[in-house]
Parts: C-alpha cells; sequence; structure tokens
C-alpha cells in the first residue's frame, strides 16, 4: 500500500509527441528528463540541428527553428502570443551564445500543458535546447570549417547635394520663405569636384566595401569507454567589418569552448560535469565619443554639411592653425566640421580610437542521475547545480580632435585660412564603459518514475522542483522563477492518454499571502492507430488525435512590490534659502493593492498528429485558444488625470489570441533520387477583451481590436486648391500638396479623435516551406518563408523629410502643381509638419513577403570504409542566405535606417566526421 | 508500526532523499525566496516621518509655476520660436486642442492640490518637534499657513488657464478639492462658478494670512519686531521673562527665505484680484473689483512708500552684477519671492545667437520691436516720435536694446547681423538662426561664454513675482476704477504717477511729454497695458494678459528683412496666429470631460 500511494506521487514527465519538423526524431529531450514520443498528450515540436546541419549550414537557434517549426513565427515568437522563454540545459539562457554544432536538439512546447512545468516565465511558450554530450559507444571527431562573403541587400540612397539643394529650396518656397541656395551654388555643388563643394555619401565605396568576409571553423571529440563519456569542442567565429576606412583591425572574433564529462560512479549513480566559454570582441570605431555608429551618423548627416576633411597639400602651408596642428589622417587631412558639428564619423574612424565590445559567458552545471530502483522499480532521481556568469562592457581610448572649417581663395581652390572648432587631446585613459553583468545559479531536482504494469498499463509521473535565480547589474531584485511541478500520466495499451500536470509556481512580487498559486492542466489522446479496428490498415503508422487544457500563473511582466503603496521623490527638490536648505518633494507612485495576484495564461488545444505510408507523409494540425487574464494594470480611465499617480496596480486585463496551424511533410524515395517536401501555416490573431481606456468615438477603442492593431487617420488624398472645403485639420496650416485625412466623427475638425485601426503589425497568416531533392551524394535544399496581413508605418527620417533633415531618394516625387496627379509624396516643407508626418494610411506599407531564406548544394564526397585517416564522412557545401525576396514593399524591408544593413550572403565549407 | 518506522529511517539514510527534502524545506523558508527591500516609501512611512510628510509640500511648492524665461511669449505676438517642434509653434499656429494642450496645468495643480491637502490631514498630529512644544505649535503654524497659500496659488494657475464661459454660457472656475481623495471618492466633481472659485483663494489667502503676519522670513532680536500673533505666549519666553527669539528664528527666520511668507500672499492676492477684474472674467465691468484689485496692490505698494519703493534697477535685475551681488541677507529690493541663486547656462544655450554656440530659440518680433516707444516717450509712428525708417533702432527706449539682440547690437564684444552677410546669425540662414531677425537678450547673461572649450556657468535665479508686476497692476486697476489722476484711498500715488516712475526708470526722457498728454481712461490704459507688455515680455504673461483682455489674438508675427549695407529694413511676416475666438479661454483636458459628465466643458473646445 504504502508503495502505491509514493507512486502516486511521483509522475512522469508529459510525453512529447513527434511533430512534423522533417525529422525522424524519436526520442525527445526535454531539458529535464527524456522520454518516448509515441504516447503523448501534448502538441510540441522537435528538431535535430546535426541532421540540418547534413544539408543546410545553419549559424544559430534563430537559423534553425525560422520557418522550420509548426507554430512558431520568426526566430523566437510561439503563435503570435510573445517571446518563448529559451532553456537551455534545464536553465533559461540565452540561445545566443550557443554554437548551433554543440546542440543537440531543439524542441518547441506549443502548449501550455506542456510548458507549464517551466513556470512563470514560459507563460508564451518555451524552446528547450539540450546541448550535446557524449556517448560511451563510439569516438567520433568532427571537424568542419566555412568561408563567406556578406553583401548588403540595400543601402540607404541619399540625394548629393546639389539635388538637396534643390529640393529644399522647394521646401522653403512652399513655406513662403525665399530660396536659400542660387542657381549658381547649385551648379558649383552639382560640377564641382573639388573639397570646396562637399558631396559627401556616407555610403559609396569611398567609405563602405562592397562585402565583408566571415569564416566558421570548429572541431568537437566525443566518445567514451565503460564508465566514462566525455564531449569537448572549440568553435572559432570571425567576422570582419563593411567599414572601407580607418583600422584594419575592425573585425569581431568569437570563441566558444564547451566540454562536459560524464562518470559512471556505481551502477546507480552517474555523474556529469559541464563548463561552457564563450568571448566575443567586436573592434570597431569609437563614434561620437560612443554614443552613437557609423550607421546612426550615416542616416543623420547632410551630404553639403562640410567636407569630412581637407587635404593639406591644397592649404597655404602658412596658415598658423596648420602649422599648430597635432592631429590629422595620415598626414594627408584635416577633419573638416564646423561651429554645429564638431565631430564627423570619417574623423572619428580615424582619429577618435578604436572601440572594443566584449561579452564573455561563462557556465558550469554539474548534474548526477541516481538510479532508485532498489527503492521502488522505474524509479530515479536527478540532480541538476548550473551556475552562470555572463559579462559586457567596452573598452576604449578617447581621443578629442579638432576640426576645421576651411576658408576658401576667391578663385582658386585654395585655402587660404582655417577656422578650428574644438582641441586636440590624447587623454591616455582606457575608459571602461556600458558594463553590465549577470549571474545565474539553477538548481532543479527532480523525482521520475516509469513503470509498466501487465504489459498494458503504462504509469509515469514525476516531481520536479525548480529555481533560478538571476542577478543582474541593471536590478537591485534577483530575477527568480521558483517551481515545484508535477506530473501524472496514465496510457492504456499506448492507445489511451490521460495525463496530468500542475505547477505550484511562487513569485516573491506578490504579497505574502499570495505568493503561490496553482497552474493545473490537463491532456487526453486517443491514438487510434493502434486500436483493433485500424489494424487493417497499415498504410496508418500513426494517427492520435489530442486536446489539452491548462491555465498557467505568471508574475513574468510584473515589476516588484506593486501591491504597497508608494511614494517617489520629485525629479529636484524644493530648495530655499538660496539653496542652502532644501526637502525632496514626496510624490504619489500608486496606492496599494494587496489583492495583485498572478496574470494568468488560460490555453485550450485539440490537435491531430499522424504518419502515413511508412513515414511518407507526416502531418500536424493543431488549434489553439489563450487567454491572457487578470493582466496587471492601473485602470487609468477610472481616474482623473491628477490621481493617475495614486491609482493602484490592478489584475484588469484580458487578451485573447486564436488560431490554427498545420504542418505537413512529404518524401519520396526514387531509386537514387530521395525528396522531400514540407510546408507549415500558422494562422494568428488577437483581441484585446478588456482594457482600461476612455475616448469620445467608439471606433477609439482598443477593445475589441487585436492586440497588435496600428492605430492612425485614414489618408484622402492630397489637398490641391480646395483646402477650404471640408474638414479642418488640426495640426497646423495646410495647403496644397498637403494629406487630406478623412474626418471620421463629422466634427468638421480633423485630429486624433479621426484616428482608426488602419492595420495590424503582426501577421495573422505565416508560413514556411522546405524542399530537399537527393541525387547520388548531391543534395539540393532550400527553405522559404513569408507572411501575408501585416502592414507597416513608414516613419524614419528616410521617408520623413522635413524641417533641415537629410533627403533621400524617397520624396523625389513629391508633390507640386505640375505632379498633382502623380505624386507619390506630399508637398515638400522646410518646416516641421505635422499634418503630413504623423501615423496614417499615406504611410502604410503592406508586410507581405515571401522569402527564400536559404538554399543549399551539398555534396558528399564517397569515402572508402576503412581508409587511413579513419574518415567516415566528408562532405563540402555551397550556400546562399538571404537571397530572394519577393514583396510589394521589397525596398521597405529590405533597408535599414540608421543601423547596420542586412546581408545576404554565399559560402563555402567542409564538413568531415572522424 | 515497525515497518513504518524502518522505512523512515531508509529514506533518510540515503542522502539523496534528504537533499531533496532539503529543497522541500527551502520552499517554505523565506529567507532565501523574499525580494530584496527596496525600502520603499509606503503610505504608512510618509505619515510617520515628518521630513517625509513635509516632503508633501515640498511636491506641492514644485508645482507653483515661476515666471521664468518663458518660451510662451512665442505663442504671442511677442516672439516666434525657430525650434520646429516647439509646442508654442503649434498652439499658436492652429494645433491647439482640448486633446493637445501644450498650457495645460489641470493635473500637475490638482496633484499639488491633493498633496496639500493631504499635508493637512496628517500635519496636526505629526511629531515635529513635540520635545519642544514651542516649537511644534510654531511648525504647525507656519505649516498651516504655507499649505494654504500654496493651494491658493495652484487654484489661481487653474483658475487661469481653465476659467471660462462653459458650453452651458456660465462664467465657470474650477472644481474645488479642499480635502483629500482617497480612491474610492466620487470625482465626478463639477466646477465651481468663478466667482465661487475666486472667493475659495481668497479663503486659503486669509487662512494662511492668520498664520503667516510677518512680511518676510527675517530673524528678530527684539520684541518689538515680533510680528502680530507670535508675542512671548506663543514663542515661549526665558528665565528673566524674555521671549526666546531663538525658537521664532529657528521656524520664521531668515534662513526661511524663499518659502511663502505674508508679503507674497499678499502680492498673490493683487493678482488674483487683477485676474477676476479683467474684462474676461468681468462681463459687465464691475468697477467694485476694479477697485479691489486697485487696494490689494495699493496697499502692499504702501508698505515700500510707493512709488519711491521701486527698484531703480528693477527693470534689469537679471544683469550679472545684481545677480551676483544677492543673497539672502541682502536681496534685491525688485524681487519679491525668488527661487534660489543658481549656476547654469541652460537660458544661453537656448538663445544665444548661433555663433555664441546658442540656439537661438526665442525670436522677438517686429511687432515687439514696435511697442517699444522713442527715447522721448513717444510711439514711433506718433508725429512728434522723430523715427527714422533707416535707422529704426536709434533713439529708441533704452529697454529695446535692453531686451532684445537687433541688428548692430553689440554683443559680447562685436557687432551682431542678422541682414544679409551675417552668416550663421543672419535670418533664416541656418536652423538656430533668428526667424525674425531678432534675438533674446533679456533674461540670458551675456558674459556666459559657451565654447565647448571653456564654458562657464553663471549666476541665474527664477523669479515668481516681482514688484514691478504689482505696480502695473496697481496702474491698471486704478486707471480703471479711478482714472488716471485720482487717488481716493490717498495712497499718496496714481496711475498715473505709477507709469511715470516706471518709463522714467526704462530711461525715457523726462519730462514725459507723451505720458503728461494722455488724460482719457482709455488712452491710459493702451499705455498701462503697452507698458506691461514691455516691462513683462519673456516672462510668460502676454499670453494670459491679451486673453484676460480680450485683445487679437492673431497680430500675425512679423521680422525683418535688412539689406547688407544695413540701410533697408523690409518688415515681412513670419507666422500667422491661428486663435479661434473662443480661446480667449483654455480647454479643460479632453479625457477629463469624456471621464466626468458633470465637468462641463468650455464653449467651443
Amino acid at each position: 500500500m504504502k508503495r502505491i500511494y509514493i507512486i502516486v506521487f511521483l509522475g512522469v514527465i508529459t510525453n512529447l509527441s513527434s511533430v512534423v519538423s522533417g525529422q525522424d526524431s524519436l526520442k525527445i529531450k526535454t531539458g529535464f528528463t527524456e522520454i518516448n514520443p509515441e504516447a503523448s498528450a501534448t502538441a510540441a515540436g522537435s528538431i535535430i540541428p546535426d541532421d540540418i546541419l547534413a544539408y543546410d549550414n545553419i549559424r544559430s537557434v534563430a537559423d534553425a527553428v525560422t520557418g522550420r517549426m509548426t507554430g512558431m513565427t520568426g526566430s523566437d515568437n510561439l503563435r503570435g502570443i510573445g517571446t518563448v522563454l529559451f532553456v537551455v540545459d534545464g536553465v533559461p539562457r540565452d540561445p545566443a551564445f550557443i554554437n548551433i554544432n554543440d546542440i543537440e536538439q531543439i524542441t518547441v512546447l506549443k502548449d501550455v500543458h506542456a510548458a507549464i512545468l517551466y513556470g512563470n516565465s514560459g507563460a508564451s511558450g518555451v524552446v528547450l535546447i539540450t546541448t550535446k554530450h557524449g556517448s560511451g559507444k563510439n569516438k567520433e571527431i568532427r571537424v568542419w570549417g566555412d568561408y563567406g562573403i556578406a553583401q548588403p541587400r540595400a543601402l540607404p540612397q541619399y540625394l548629393s547635394t546639389a539635388d538637396y539643394m534643390e529640393n529644399y529650396n522647394i521646401a522653403r518656397i512652399n513655406d513662403g520663405m525665399e530660396a536659400p541656395y542660387s542657381d549658381e551654388t547649385i551648379e558649383n555643388f552639382r560640377y564641382g569636384k573639388s573639397y570646396r563643394y562637399p558631396s559627401i555619401d556616407y555610403y559609396s565605396d569611398e567609405f563602405l566595401k562592397k562585402q565583408k568576409t566571415f569564416s566558421n571553423v570548429g572541431i568537437n571529440l566525443s566518445g567514451g569507454s565503460g564508465i566514462a563519456s566525455y564531449y569537448s569542442s572549440i568553435i572559432w567565429d570571425r567576422q570582419d567589418n563593411l567599414l572601407k576606412i580607418g583600422s584594419t583591425n575592425f573585425q569581431t572574433n568569437a570563441f566558444n569552448f564547451r566540454g562536459n564529462v560524464a562518470l559512471e560512479v556505481s551502477n546507480r549513480i552517474k555523474t556529469s560535469i559541464d563548463a561552457v566559454a564563450y568571448f566575443s570582441e567586436e573592434s570597431k570605431p569609437l563614434i561620437n565619443g560612443g554614443a552613437s555608429d557609423y550607421w546612426t551618423e550615416a542616416a543623420n548627416l547632410r551630404p553639403d554639411r562640410f567636407a569630412s576633411f581637407i587635404p593639406i597639400g591644397i592649404i597655404d602651408p602658412e596658415v598658423a592653425l596648420l602649422q599648430a596642428h597635432k592631429l590629422d589622417i595620415q598626414g594627408k587631412y584635416l577633419p573638416g566640421g564646423t561651429l554645429d558639428v564638431m565631430t564627423n564619423p570619417i574623423a572619428d574612424i580615424w582619429l577618435a580610437g578604436q572601440r572594443q565590445d566584449v561579452i564573455r559567458d561563462l557556465s558550469f552545471a554539474n548534474k548526477i542521475d541516481f538510479d532508485l530502483g532498489g527503492l521502488t522499480e522505474g524509479l530515479a532521481l536527478h540532480t541538476n547545480i548550473s551556475f552562470d556568469i555572463f559579462s559586457t562592457c567596452n573598452q576604449y581610448v578617447q581621443n578629442r580632435y579638432s576640426v576645421y572649417e576651411p576658408v576658401w581663395d576667391a578663385g582658386q581652390d585654395k585655402v587660404i585660412d582655417l577656422k578650428k572648432f574644438g582641441e586636440d587631446a590624447r587623454s591616455g585613459i582606457q575608459q571602461i564603459g556600458a558594463t553590465s553583468g549577470q549571474r545565474r545559479i539553477g538548481i532543479y531536482l527532480m523525482l521520475d518514475y516509469h513503470r509498466t504494469f501487465g504489459g498494458i498499463h503504462h504509469l509515469s509521473g514525476n516531481l520536479l522542483g525548480y529555481t533560478t535565480h538571476l542577478y543582474s547589474t541593471a536590478s537591485i531584485q534577483r530575477d527568480q522563477n521558483t517551481n515545484l511541478g508535477l506530473c501524472l500520466a496514465y496510457d492504456y495499451g499506448h492507445r489511451y492518454i490521460v495525463d496530468f500536470s500542475a505547477a505550484e509556481v511562487r513569485s516573491i512580487k506578490l504579497h505574502k499571502g499570495n505568493r503561490t498559486a496553482f497552474s493545473p492542466s490537463l491532456a487526453l489522446a486517443w491514438v487510434m492507430s493502434n486500436e483493433n479496428f485500424m489494424a487493417d490498415a497499415t498504410w496508418i503508422d500513426l494517427l492520435k488525435v489530442r486536446a489539452s487544457a491548462g491555465m498557467m500563473h505568471t508574475d513574468a511582466s510584473m515589476g516588484y512590490f506593486l501591491y504597497e503603496s508608494a511614494y517617489v521623490t520629485s525629479p529636484v527638490p524644493f530648495y530655499w534659502s538660496d539653496r542652502s536648505r532644501s526637502r525632496e518633494g514626496i510624490m504619489p507612485g500608486f496606492n496599494a493593492n494587496e489583492q495583485l495576484y498572478f496574470e494568468k495564461r488560460k490555453d485550450v488545444n485539440i490537435g491531430v498528429e499522424g504518419s502515413l505510408f511508412k513515414r511518407t507523409l507526416l502531418f500536424e494540425a493543431n488549434g489553439f485558444i489563450n487567454r491572457g487574464a487578470d493582466l496587471v494594470t492601473r485602470a487609468l480611465a477610472l481616474y482623473p488625470g491628477y490621481y493617475e499617480s495614486y491609482a493602484s496596480y490592478e489584475n484588469y486585463g484580458i487578451e485573447d489570441h486564436r488560431g490554427f496551424e498545420v504542418g505537413l511533410q512529404y518524401r519520396q524515395k526514387w531509386g537514387d533520387f530521395d525528396a522531400s517536401i514540407g510546408g507549415n501555416i500558422l494562422y494568428a490573431t488577437s483581441k484585446v477583451v478588456q482594457r482600461s481606456e476612455i475616448y469620445a468615438d467608439s471606433y477609439r477603442y482598443r477593445t475589441g481590436k487585436p492586440v497588435d492593431a496600428i492605430w492612425g487617420l485614414v489618408a484622402d488624398g492630397c489637398y490641391a486648391d480646395d483646402i477650404a472645403e471640408g474638414a479642418i485639420p488640426a495640426f497646423g496650416a495646410v495647403q496644397p500638396g498637403d494629406i487630406r485625412y478623412i474626418d471620421q466623427n463629422y466634427d468638421d475638425v480633423v485630429n486624433d479623435d479621426d484616428e482608426k485601426m488602419i492595420g495590424r503589425s503582426q501577421a495573422p497568416r505565416s508560413f514556411g516551406v522546405n524542399l530537399k531533392l537527393s541525387f547520388k551524394g548531391f543534395t539540393l535544399f532550400a527553405l522559404g518563408t513569408g507572411r501575408n496581413g501585416a502592414s507597416g508605418i513608414l516613419s524614419s527620417s528616410y521617408y520623413w523629410a522635413q524641417g533641415d533633415s537629410k533627403y533621400s531618394t524617397y520624396m523625389l516625387n513629391h508633390w507640386t502643381e505640375d505632379t498633382e496627379y502623380s505624386a507619390t509624396y506630399p508637398r515638400l516643407s522646410s518646416q516641421a509638419n505635422n499634418n503630413n508626418f504623423r501615423s496614417s494610411t499615406f504611410w502604410l506599407y503592406k508586410n507581405d513577403y515571401f522569402s527564400i531564406d536559404r538554399i543549399q548544394l551539398t555534396y558528399d564526397v564517397p569515402i572508402k570504409a576503412g581508409n587511413k585517416l579513419s574518415l567516415r564522412n566528408l562532405s563540402v557545401f555551397v550556400n546562399a542566405v538571404h537571397v530572394f525576396t519577393f514583396s510589394p514593399s521589397k525596398d521597405i524591408l529590405l533597408l535599414n535606417i540608421g543601423t547596420e544593413p542586412q546581408y545576404r550572403t554565399f559560402s563555402v565549407g567542409l564538413k568531415t566526421l572522424f | 508500526m515497525k515497518t513504518i518506522k524502518n522505512y523512515q529511517v531508509s529514506i533518510f539514510k540515503s542522502p539523496f532523499i534528504a537533499l531533496l527534502l532539503l529543497l522541500m524545506l527551502c520552499w517554505s523558508c523565506n529567507n532565501l525566496f523574499e525580494p530584496v527591500d527596496e525600502n520603499h516609501r509606503t503610505y504608512e512611512r510618509v505619515i510617520h516621518t515628518p521630513t517625509d510628510a513635509e516632503g508633501l509640500l515640498a511636491a506641492a511648492y514644485l508645482r507653483i509655476p515661476a515666471c521664468a524665461l518663458s518660451e510662451l511669449d512665442a505663442a504671442t505676438d511677442n516672439a516666434v520660436s525657430n525650434n520646429k517642434n516647439s509646442d508654442m509653434l503649434r498652439m499658436a499656429t492652429g494645433q491647439w486642442s482640448a486633446a493637445y494642450n501644450p498650457v495645460s496645468n489641470w493635473n500637475s495643480c490638482f496633484s499639488g492640490i491633493l498633496s496639500v491637502n493631504q499635508f493637512l490631514e496628517i500635519m496636526p498630529d505629526m511629531n515635529w518637534k513635540k520635545s519642544v512644544p514651542y516649537l511644534n505649535e510654531l511648525y504647525l503654524k507656519r505649516f498651516n499657513g504655507e499649505a494654504h497659500a500654496v493651494r491658493a496659488f495652484l487654484k489661481f494657475s487653474l483658475l487661469q488657464a481653465a476659467a471660462g464661459i462653459d458650453a452651458n454660457g456660465e462664467l465657470a472656475g474650477i472644481p474645488l478639492v479642499n480635502e483629500y481623495l482617497t480612491a474610492d471618492a466620487d470625482f465626478n466633481i463639477p466646477r465651481a462658478s468663478f466667482a465661487e472659485s475666486v472667493q475659495s483663494i481668497y479663503d486659503d489667502i486669509d487662512t494662511a494670512l492668520v498664520y503667516l503676519t510677518m512680511d518676510d522670513y527675517k530673524d528678530v532680536n527684539n520684541e518689538a519686531d515680533l510680528p502680530a500673533g507670535y508675542g512671548k505666549d506663543v514663542i515661549g519666553s526665558d528665565e528673566q521673562g524674555r521671549p526666546l527669539f531663538s525658537n521664532y528664528n529657528v521656524i520664521f527666520g531668515t534662513e526661511m527665505s524663499q518659502r511663502i511668507s505674508g508679503r507674497i500672499i499678499k502680492a498673490l492676492r493683487a493678482r488674483v484680484a487683477l485676474l477676476a477684474a479683467s474684462p474676461a472674467f468681468n462681463i459687465k465691468n464691475d468697477l467694485a473689483l476694479w477697485e479691489k484689485a486697485a487696494e490689494y496692490a495699493g496697499e502692499l505698494m504702501k508698505s515700500i512708500n510707493g512709488v519711491s519703493g521701486l527698484d531703480p534697477a528693477g527693470h534689469r535685475w537679471y544683469l550679472k552684477m545684481y545677480v551676483d551681488a544677492i543673497s539672502i541677507d541682502n536681496e534685491q529690493p525688485e524681487i519679491i519671492w525668488r527661487r534660489g541663486k543658481q549656476q547654469h547656462s541652460e537660458n544661453e544655450a537656448e538663445n544665444f545667437p548661433p555663433t555664441f554656440y546658442g540656439r537661438g530659440r526665442i525670436n522677438p518680433t517686429q511687432n515687439l520691436i514696435e511697442a517699444f516707444p522713442m527715447q522721448n516717450g513717444y510711439p514711433y509712428r506718433h508725429a512728434s516720435a522723430g523715427y527714422d525708417p533707416r535707422k529704426p533702432y536709434d533713439k529708441r527706449d533704452p529697454r529695446l536694446d535692453l531686451y532684445i539682440l537687433r541688428n548692430g547690437s553689440r554683443f559680447k564684444g562685436t557687432d551682431l547681423i542678422t541682414g544679409v552677410g551675417g552668416k550663421e546669425n543672419a535670418k533664416d540662414s541656418v536652423a538656430n538662426s533668428t526667424r525674425t531677425g531678432y534675438y533674446l537678450r533679456k533674461l540670458v547673461v551675456e558674459e556666459t561664454s559657451l565654447d565647448p572649450i571653456g564654458t562657464t556657468y553663471l549666476f541665474h535665479y527664477d523669479v515668481f513675482i516681482r514688484w514691478t508686476e504689482i505696480f502695473l497692476a496697481y496702474a491698471e486697476a486704478a486707471n480703471e476704477a479711478w482714472g488716471p489722476a485720482l487717488d481716493p484711498k490717498a495712497y499718496g500715488f496714481t496711475a498715473r504717477d505709477i507709469i511715470r516712475a516706471i518709463r522714467k526708470r526704462a530711461g525715457i526722457d523726462q519730462p514725459d511729454a507723451y505720458l503728461n498728454s494722455i488724460t482719457g481712461k482709455a488712452d491710459m490704459r493702451t499705455l498701462i497695458r503697452n507698458e506691461r507688455r514691455l516691462e513683462l515680455c519673456f516672462e510668460g504673461f502676454r499670453f494670459w494678459d491679451l486673453r484676460r483682455w480680450k485683445e487679437n489674438l492673431n497680430e500675425t508675427a512679423r521680422g525683418v528683412e535688412i539689406n547688407a549695407a544695413g540701410t533697408a529694413f523690409n518688415a515681412v511676416n513670419v507666422e500667422q496666429r491661428r486663435y479661434e475666438d473662443y480661446m480667449y479661454f483654455g480647454p479643460l483636458p479632453q479625457q477629463e470631460v469624456l471621464k466626468y459628465n458633470a465637468l462641463i466643458q468650455n464653449n467651443g473646445w
């Protein structure tokens, strides 16, 4: 009796289904344990990077996941609900620092039922990553390397000085002012090639290379004998910088060291030790004292402002400032500038110094597995203690330099005098900035039980105690995730599966009485293919229907001490007695609410999955409804504006996400020819069900609309000579060529009250397709992803040319009286134009695309068995990544403004296995 | 039983099971699983900690707007801003609405009022200095006075910005909130009438004056100087029966200066009365309201002996030599209430012309230039003015060059050029150039250097109330109540006397023939309003003055274009003003009107 009593308390971690991912994976590693996917009731999917690497040279977890996992959109969003939690070897960690070659398996847990053991922070889904460990079986050595080039997919195109001046003149005339640039000046800038007429294109081949290179080499060794097994790897990643000028040291190097050793201490105890070190160092120029970077500056500095540098050769040698100068560029140029721009990125690159951005990540884990079969058959205990240290900083020695404004000779292109701004100074002091660090302790203990009674009753369960503490320099509070989980599963003859899991979630963010919450979930599955009545249908390998429902409690989005009242101090104190006396102002932060409780995620899933014709066709389909309830918010619409800072935090908001996903994979062999094609699609939509808000017009309420709704005015073309007609815009006086908006509420004024939902920022439909063709050692692989139904608003300075900002080619087809019917851009203005430059359908673009993300041709070189090198495998490949994108908004989607460009890459490489 | 015992033993013999149990124990062990104490300031702490409680009052003090260098004039005919994203520019050019209101102080002032009300609730029981009962009582008196005075200031600001004819045609004031509101309070509070709102301010002022009977905070060392209500019985006495001046001086001494004292409250009262008597709110032109305004200002001026108390440097108190010289023991006579002195260069960074590394933000208009009379006192258009259009800045009221940088001004050792050939400083040449041909000189300290090599930070202070405002308030009210030349209350000064003194101080030639020529109330009104415009320019008055006077809000802001020789001056339009008629009164916040049906919006918004 007692034994059974204990057994009931144990359980098995939920079995996870094999999913349609083009993989023949059988065992699924959950980070805590390893289970058999055949009999599982939850929605999950798994991939094995090594299998993918055989035909697709992915570089990261993001590459591995994107387009391949049913239910994922992009690399880190599940079902549009939110960013998933990445759990690496049982502990939440950033997957960016793990090399894909070190990963054994990636699993996505889609329903709350499966994610519930991860507690709190797993509310938007969990991606589990297990790293490689040595197996006792055979020795393996892998060596691989690749080399490639990365080319910008698109670069911003700004107007030259002459074109800028022409258009700026139009803008000024539009504003009723005089044109500041004469035709002569413009012609000089257009045809004058000297430094006297600067027209700087920061994206030209004067400053940027056509492409940058990268490489990746690595080796890993694994094996074992008898009681010990090991895994060890060293990987070096390198890429250089697109900048053509300045130091050749501008590049990024990352080293990844990983090793683990497992020992069989006795026939019932196994232990292993893991150690990981990651170092990366990016050398780059110190731009604007570290406050900026090249791409930001390039997107903002107008071409006409100044010559970035002035050749010393054209300066009159008698100029005193020239003789006195200390810093110059390679002895040939003086840095250029003006009164209000005393640094420039080009001079910074040469003179301001170099900066290293350093990332270090160390982690260490100890695992012990006890076989407690002696206590009761099928029982095991696992412990895992891990410790991570992560730190980043940048280091630089900053030099200051003076810039010079030339005074030109009236006739010749000679500089007869200089004006100097700033001063030359080498500080010689190494600065260490932007330091941040994290350390994480993770502990879990799990009792695990699997047993089959009478050959037909499969009982399994586990009991898990789990805690991670993340200490970060950014916060005084440690981010804590503590969880007590229980899973119980009963499987009758691999036909009927009942699976109950529950977690007792704990939060230190809540008032003492409310710190724990019970999160249960239940999943049921019926494996129809194992029924006797289907025994004749031999073409069905697996057919399973399943359903799950669960509720998770989470505190992930809350702050600390929100349940207590808080008063804050004023930004500045109240002073008197000529500031010799002061008193800090005490202002309300928020009122107390001791009832504040966890947010809830309620989730219902139904699904079907199967395999037909001896795994020729694999399929999976899931429908889901996910409600976030009791979302913590301040119900500001219930209080006057002046009382908002007293309003307490409450469990108030409700948001729904619902949708479905379908995945299919088909594989066929004809002799030497092996083809496989697959795809997955996700439809996901959302709705705000309850939110504290108040608007004058019903269409402005966010409630009832998607969570990701885009709000704006509805544009109705541009004004011509009909300004007096219709509603009056409230964003400043308009003139012909300004955007006209629809007055939604017929109050004869166009203002914020006329904003309505004009789109969604998150695509409701997203999909991925893959194709693999093999013939006699050659494999061609392609992966495409796409989205449909989302929009975006153009709002960067590249598209909104106003005031004195830099002009891009985007505004060339602007409104004038002559282009009234063909213009695609409103009239130009040298002022801030609040009427035109605001969220509206005028700036809306379709964010639909289909992109061929990856293409690779691989050749497996035939190897003679038993060769001298003991070489078991050798393959070479060429691949192309992010090469083709099809979209009505391709130009917009491919262009990065103010940040490093998107790249397309081409690489060649080889892989060996000994 | 035996089996159970053996079983337990076997469990505890296994160290791993023990480890698991340890984890379970940790579960309930709160020391490991507690948040780090962030030492929050909770409500309980605030009501038990005197410094925190006084912080509630301090927070309300901080909500009182100062008449410091203000961009608000850029929303009037006095100036424009060269900041293309300026809120003032947006407001003045047609974007002002109940949803977009850069001059709204609704939430800020009501927050301050709630803070004061909460302070008044917890103040009586607080241990300010219970070990010395006399001191504790004195603290209570000062805090009571200050709290009511701060509330009066905040109500005045609200009234100025939000009072007006509401949608029902009633002259409405503000909701009166004289108690702290808890979260379950009924927030649907209607606006009191304008008269009730004014009375509520007077009530707070009267209460404050019961406690704050001293003009200024000054150390007192003899019995005769003790203000009313602060005798021996209140401040305590020593064994010889002498008053304990030290008790008084701790609470009301010199060290308390720059907190609100009796004189400051009376100055506020004059300000309130002037608003209440003004045409926008005094619809029937009730002369008794003007009289009240004149009396409140007049009584106060009498305390400094009227015209002879006018500070000779009162129109240029912000110059470096004056600012450097003052201290709490040696105040500038002009100042009634000011903030502490502070070294910074914000005003200069904002307003210096570009070649002096400034952003040239506030650009005075040609309209304002034209408001300055000639040195001889005549308006520039007057037949006797002697104005030369080729030398428009010659022989002008010296205040023009004091307050405004124009083409040819000597500034920091060079001649400023804003016309053709002035490079960055020329009108409309770079983003930081002037849009009108003028830069601001008032309230910026010329001696400041903004050169990145050797930036200097010089002393400045912000002013809440200064005497010139009170003098002008008197002149305005007395002229309306009694005409330019009558002094029925025998203060010893008339409206004309005040204006004469102010113009004389400015450097207008004496005798002031133009002033002498003005005899009618209406002409005098025009002159007083013009003097007020000049004296108080760039301190945030004009925007509200135009409204309470119901004057034209839509004078187009103009600038001047000057040729390279500096001989041709061509006035040009720079910025249209687009105010509607209903904009004489500001809006209530749109969100509040939506939320609370008892709150009636002003007409038109």
